[in-house]
């Protein structure tokens, strides 16, 4: 059901949050536990509310404004999928095998199929991640699946309505977390809008926190949950660069490995192998294939296509990219967010570049252009890593299982518990991560 | 031609991994290397070539000597003594070549080399 009210006191999960982590962590849940019942608790309401949103204001400084991490901090039922693109791309391997997360990359990708049905993507996305270049080790291909946007409301809102465990409470800002000795004991709430001034306290055995990269951390600080130093550190985005420049690509040598069945955006990114070598981060070159002319190429003449291309990468996680809190009070008396974020990027996207160009025109794929002298760095809206995952509880927020690090039954969903970026979309494996929760809650249930 | 409505950009030296990214007036040497009897390249080589000559880069071609070019190329085995020229040597040499930002775009230092006797042997 849809509420506006809590019709229970307690229930068996709390989820805070309804966007693409939430959900999904509830329809898991209800599927391995039918009986359970789950409260999705969602400061926003069924339709954009100008009031409300502005609970999502950040004070502070960053490259790309702090109005952009407010835009991307959507507070309505569904969360950021309302505005979400629907690009869709798995993780790299390559920062598993670096050692960059606590578990391996097998953790995860089982639960890629299913999360690929709950965002409309194709089975392409998780059957063919990226593609090996005969004779070229230091490109691979590597498509990002553009899907039919999932909109939580359109695919679950009837479902929602109709299902008599899951309790939808919209329109209910989440304050606090009460936490004693160790173990959450219940979550407090506030009508959004701020017009009445009545407070809810909802119990749980279980509560998952899945409101998105800045709000995660912020509720934790809010709530004197503060596992070490690391909370709220290490924000991360993915530093776009839209018509970086232009590339020659040999159109005979690129087509066979494009994904032609399902729309995508092509790219190429740079092998992990070289990645490894090269102290490199990921870093995809998106291009698309024009009308062909005859050029040269290594020594030949070449049907080739010009066009421009998009750069999407990782950034290194840097600890004063961070949420902290501000001393501005939002309209329900709270410390708003405050946010200090830089790239810092230009150095590696320059280096990125070089090897890229030196690959490409070594394997005879193409002929890169130069980079200009300033580059226009955009985000993504994707915000990573400010509620770490890692193993030790020193430098990290959350657990392997996505548990907060001293506090028994708090669990968090949602990019914020990435270590590393990738160069992928984040909201295919956000989805993955959040029903990979759902079945470790589940089994201890058991 | 498509490359002319583009704007030329900086042609800086950027440092690679493989080598050296150079400004386009460093390939090949001065100094007479030249054949013993100046001008007596293969008659063949400039046909050959001739799909690959474009005034595209006649600024770089111009600057150099077509025997030096010549001989440089013949010590990488790109081109023969009796005119033929093998792309794939150009192909091979590529990930060891530095390479040149050339009119905006990189080259491999023997590209550049290759296009420029192209260009001398058939428009000059």
């Amino acid at each position: 059901m849809i509420t506006e009210l809590p019709s229970l006191g307690t229930y068996d999960y709390i989820i805070v949050g309804s966007g693409p982590a939430g959900i999904s962590a509830a329809l898991r849940l209800h599927e391995n536990l039918p009986d359970a019942t789950i409260a999705i608790v969602e400061s926003g309401v069924m339709e954009e509310n100008e009031t409300i949103q502005d609970l999502s204001a950040l004070t502070g400084s960053a490259d790309m404004g702090a109005a952009h991490f407010a835009w991307h901090t959507r507070r309505i039922l569904g969360g950021t999928s309302s505005i979400w693109g629907g690009w869709c791309a798995a993780l790299e391997e390559r920062a598993f095998n670096a050692g960059e997360w606590p578990i391996e990359y097998s953790d995860i990708a089982p639960f890629y199929p299913a999360a690929a049905e709950i965002v409309n993507a194709p089975e392409l996305v998780h059957t063919n991640i990226q593609t090996e270049i005969a004779e070229t080790p230091d490109l691979i291909y590597k498509p990002f699946y553009l899907t039919r946007q999932l909109r939580i409301q359109d695919k679950y809102g009837s479902w929602l309505e109709e299902n008599q465990k899951i309790e939808v409470i919209i329109g209910q800002t989440c304050t606090k977390i009460d936490e004693v000795d160790g173990t959450v004991t219940g979550i407090v709430t506030k009508e959004s809008t701020g017009t009445a001034a009545d407070e809810h306290t909802l119990k749980a055995s279980h509560y998952i926190i899945a409101c998105g990269g800045v709000i995660n951390a912020r509720i934790l600080q809010l709530s004197g949950i503060i596992p070490n130093d690391s909370l709220g550190q290490n924000l991360m985005e993915h530093p776009h660069i839209y018509a970086a420049t232009d590339i020659y690509l040999d159109v005979a040598k690129i087509t066979p490995y494009m994904v032609e069945d399902v729309p995508v955006a092509h790219a190429l990114q740079l092998s992990p192998a070289l990645c490894e070598q090269e102290g490199l981060l990921s870093f995809s070159v998106e291009f698309r294939i024009n009308d062909t002319i005859e050029e040269k190429l290594l020594g030949r003449s070449r049907e080739l296509t010009l066009c421009p291309v998009t750069i999407r990468s990782e950034m290194q996680p840097q600890q004063s990219n961070a949420i902290t809190l501000s001393e501005q009070l939002d309209h329900l008396g709270q410390p708003r967010g405050h946010v200090n974020f830089q790239f810092n990027y230009l150095d590696l996207a320059n280096r990125s570049w070089e090897v890229f160009c030196s690959s490409l025109l070594a394997s005879g794929l193409g002929r890169p252009g130069t980079l200009p002298p300033q580059l226009d760095l955009r985000g993504g809206g994707h915000y990573i890593g400010t509620t770490r995952m890692g193993s030790s509880p020193e430098n990290s927020v959350v657990d392997a299982n996505c548990k907060v690090h001293g506090i028994d039954n708090l669990f968090i969903a949602g990019s914020s518990i990435f270590p590393a970026g990738g160069a992928a979309n984040p909201t295919f494996s956000i989805v993955a991560f959040a029903l990979r929760l759902s079945d470790h809650l589940s089994n201890l249930a058991a | 031609m498509y490359r002319r409505t583009f704007i030329t950009r900086t042609t800086k030296a950027f440092a690679l991994f493989a080598g050296g990214v150079t400004t386009a007036h460093s390939l090949v040497g001065c100094g007479a290397t030249g054949l013993e009897t100046p001008g007596d390249l293969p008659a063949a080589l400039a046909a050959n070539l001739g799909h690959l000559a474009d005034s595209h880069y006649s600024d770089l071609a111009v600057a150099y000597d077509t025997d030096e070019l010549y001989q440089a190329l013949l010590a990488k085995e790109v081109v023969s003594e009796t005119g033929e020229y093998y792309p794939e040597k150009v192909a091979q040499l590529a990930k060891g070549d530095r390479h040149t930002v050339y009119n905006g775009f990189y080259h491999t230092d023997t590209e550049l080399e290759l296009y420029s006797l192209a260009y001398l042997l058939n428009f000059s």
